[in-house]
């Protein structure tokens, strides 16, 4: 992917949405994780990210995804992906990551993740 | 009154003119206030001179001689101007000096009377504005003298305004070029890349002819000529040969030293040299060198942009270093764990196939003999990059053949690796696997996937693809996760193929789904042995990428015989 990957973040109803546009790999993943701290910090523990625009997930990626999913776990909440292109869905499917719906939801559009998350 | 005017139209124009943008709009700043000033006091000739870095030049003049100008510049040394600008008092003369209280300075016979005043701004002489009249009906005065000196201080402003543009404009271009340095500098950690990178920013930077980058040998210490451009072929050690004693002075005072009339190799023309030291954390690792073949000096602003980028240089070389020593660590670390060719199984052909995206990736696949009519087969992706990778690697691997000597379960293999992954490494960390035990008596083999992609199990009676899976997540994210197993028979041509998520990424194209591809090729090369299957598979997958793929692919292929 040609480019730098970039990252937003925005609130609707409470819940923080992180909508990611490029790729999630090994070279982006400390920014993402970086969200994530701060997002955690500021006391919220259902987080949405929008995957609409990525188009290709590596290792690396996945990584960030799961240190993700740990810290909001472990703060109650969860991690919700939504909009996921088949190719990075059927790497989590096979990853097994549809097994833990108490850590990790996996939703089809960003307006069906964020009412399925608690706001604080 | 009408002088009062033209004072106010005077001041008018300085303030007017003194806040413009345009570099250029000094010189004609001076000249129209010159011109101004004359017109003001009746005056026949005067001059504008400026004061830059402790020497001082005529700016802009109006009415004097060509001769006189040049005087003016050659004998500064002795000249009014310069014993004005020294006691930073202005002055009135009339008619030629006298030699006893002017030693030294310019015979002035056509002037009847002058005022030399200091531009002084905070303090500091910037310039020194004279006001010439040769005629014998027009001599200056006191009066007049204190006059000019407030449209001096004036005049003084708005020089000193325009040297502090420049030097903010200069400032900007200089961050701007070290920035653009850095970011084309640091965005890799290979050396060769680095180094080339480095040499064309130094040629482009201080225009020279020729660039040396030198560096010390990290074990010897000897210095090395690591890039060179604009060396001709086999000068290599005159090049150090020329540099060193430079070097060495700059090692000393950790400071650049500069060279006047080097003898390049080859060249008989006297160049001029600059040696620049790169250090890193307060040790000299090597040095830039750049040359001019016509021998001509190198500029203050010139110096200070090598300096910024030595800075810069010296520590994208060291990271790049102590990456490639990073990496052949791993490298050879790999080697280890992830062997070319397993050790053959009596009945059974085996293959595989492994590519990593870079210099050391995190894929790896073994063979285990369990006892003598099992094996343990094993293909992981195991995340992280390098040194990262290979340490994980080399855990798991560990891991697996104690706990395979112990264990014939393949789904309780994997709850204990899991529990041991996620216990002794990072929490980012995670591996997918596929672990079957293969059954050489009997063809039996029973299997248990962690987070892995599918194996596939193609058929030789009726050619068709199973896909061999069972449900478990990836190792080390969740310590109470459980794991199921499945068993099956290989039977007569039957064949395993086992892979990582990389082939099925690199199979990929558009819309085309990769496991799709992957098996329609499996079913069109099943004839073919299983180590040219594995090849062939590999290659098409490398093809599709342009031989860099993007993820590391491993494969192994197993057929019974």
């Amino acid at each position: 992917m040609d480019g730098e990957t970039e990252f937003k973040v925005e609130e609707r109803n409470g819940i923080p949405v992180v909508k990611i546009v490029g790729s999630l790999d090994h070279y982006n993943v400390p920014r993402f994780r970086q969200i994530i701290t701060d997002l955690s910090s500021k006391g919220h523990n259902e987080v949405v990210v929008d995957m609409s625009e990525v188009d290709f997930m590596d290792s690396g990626g996945m990584s960030g995804i799961i240190l993700g999913l740990k810290w909001l776990s472990e703060a109650g909440g969860r991690l919700l992906l939504a909009d996921l292109n088949p190719r990075i869905m059927r790497k989590l499917e096979i990853s097994g990551f549809t097994m833990m719906p108490d850590k990790l939801v996996l939703s089809d559009s960003v307006d069906q993740a964020v009412a399925a998350a608690r706001s604080q | 009154m009408e002088r009062q005017t033209g004072a106010e139209r005077v001041f008018e124009r300085f303030y007017e003119l003194s806040g413009t943008d345009d570099p250029d709009d000094l010189h004609e700043t001076l000249n129209r206030s010159l011109e101004s000033v004359l017109r003001l006091f009746q005056a026949d000739s005067g001059s504008v001179m400026l004061c830059r870095e402790r020497r001082h030049y005529i700016a802009v003049c109006r009415g004097l001689p060509d001769d006189a100008r040049d005087q003016v510049h050659s004998r500064l040394d002795g000249a009014v101007s310069s014993r004005v600008i020294a006691s930073q008092t202005p002055v009135v003369l009339h008619g030629p000096v006298d030699p006893q209280d002017w030693p030294r300075a310019i015979p002035r016979p056509n002037l009847v009377s002058s005022i030399s005043i200091p531009l002084q701004n905070r303090r500091k002489v910037v310039g020194l504005l004279n006001i010439n009249s040769a005629s014998p009906n027009r001599v200056f005065n006191e009066d007049e003298m204190a006059f000019a000196s407030v449209i001096a201080h004036h005049l003084a402003m708005t020089i000193e305004n325009a040297r502090l543009r420049d030097e903010a404009k200069e400032r900007s271009r200089y961050f701007s070029d070290l920035y653009k340095i850095a970011r084309t500098i640091t965005s890799s950690l290979d050396l060769d890349l680095v180094l080339r990178m480095i040499a064309e920013h130094v040629r482009r930077v201080i225009a020279c002819d020729i660039c040396a980058l030198l560096l010390h040998n990290p074990d010897t210490g000897a210095l090395q000529l690591a890039r060179g451009q604009g060396i001709p072929d086999g000068t290599d050690s005159d090049y150090v040969d020329l540099v060193e004693p430079a070097a060495r002075q700059a090692r000393i005072c950790c400071k650049l030293v500069t060279m006047r009339d080097a003898c390049l190799p080859n060249n008989g023309r006297p160049a001029s040299g600059i040696v620049v030291p790169l250090i890193v954390k307060r040790k000299v690792v090597g040095y830039i060198a750049g040359f001019r073949s016509d021998g001509t000096a190198f500029s203050r602003a010139t110096t200070r942009l090598l300096l910024g980028l030595a800075e810069l240089a010296a520590i994208a070389i060291e990271n790049a270093r102590l990456y490639r020593r990073q990496s052949g660590i791993a490298h050879i670390t790999q080697k280890e764990l992830t062997p070319e060719r397993f050790e053959p199984i009596r009945g059974y052909e085996i293959g595989s196939r492994y590519t990593p995206a870079h210099q050391v990736g995190g894929d790896y696949c073994d063979l285990i003999r369990i006892n003598k009519r099992k094996f343990g087969l094993v293909v992981a992706d195991v995340a992280g990059r390098n040194v990262t990778a290979a340490l994980h690697i080399a855990k798991c691997k560990h891991a697996v053949r104690v706990l395979a000597d112990c264990i014939s379960s393949p789904a309780k293999l994997m709850l204990k690796l899991n529990k041991f992954i996620y216990e002794h490494t990072d929490p980012e960390a995670f591996i997918s696997m596929f672990y079957a035990v293969l059954d050489t008596t009997n063809g039996l083999l029973t299997y248990s996937v962690a987070g892995h992609e599918p194996g596939l199990l193609l058929r030789a009676q009726i050619p068709s693809i199973e896909q061999v899976r069972t449900s478990g997540i990836l190792l080390g994210i969740h310590p109470g996760a459980t794991f199921e197993e499945r068993t099956t028979y290989l039977h007569i041509g039957d064949i395993l193929f086992l892979y990582t998520d990389g082939l099925t990424d690199a199979l990929c194209s558009g819309q085309t789904d990769g496991l799709e591809v992957l098996e329609e090729a499996f079913l069109q090369r099943r004839l073919e042995p299983a180590q040219r299957l594995a090849d062939n598979i590999h290659r098409l997958a490398i093809g599709n990428q342009e031989g860099k793929p993007p993820d590391d692919i491993a494969i192994v292929t197993l057929r019974k015989m």
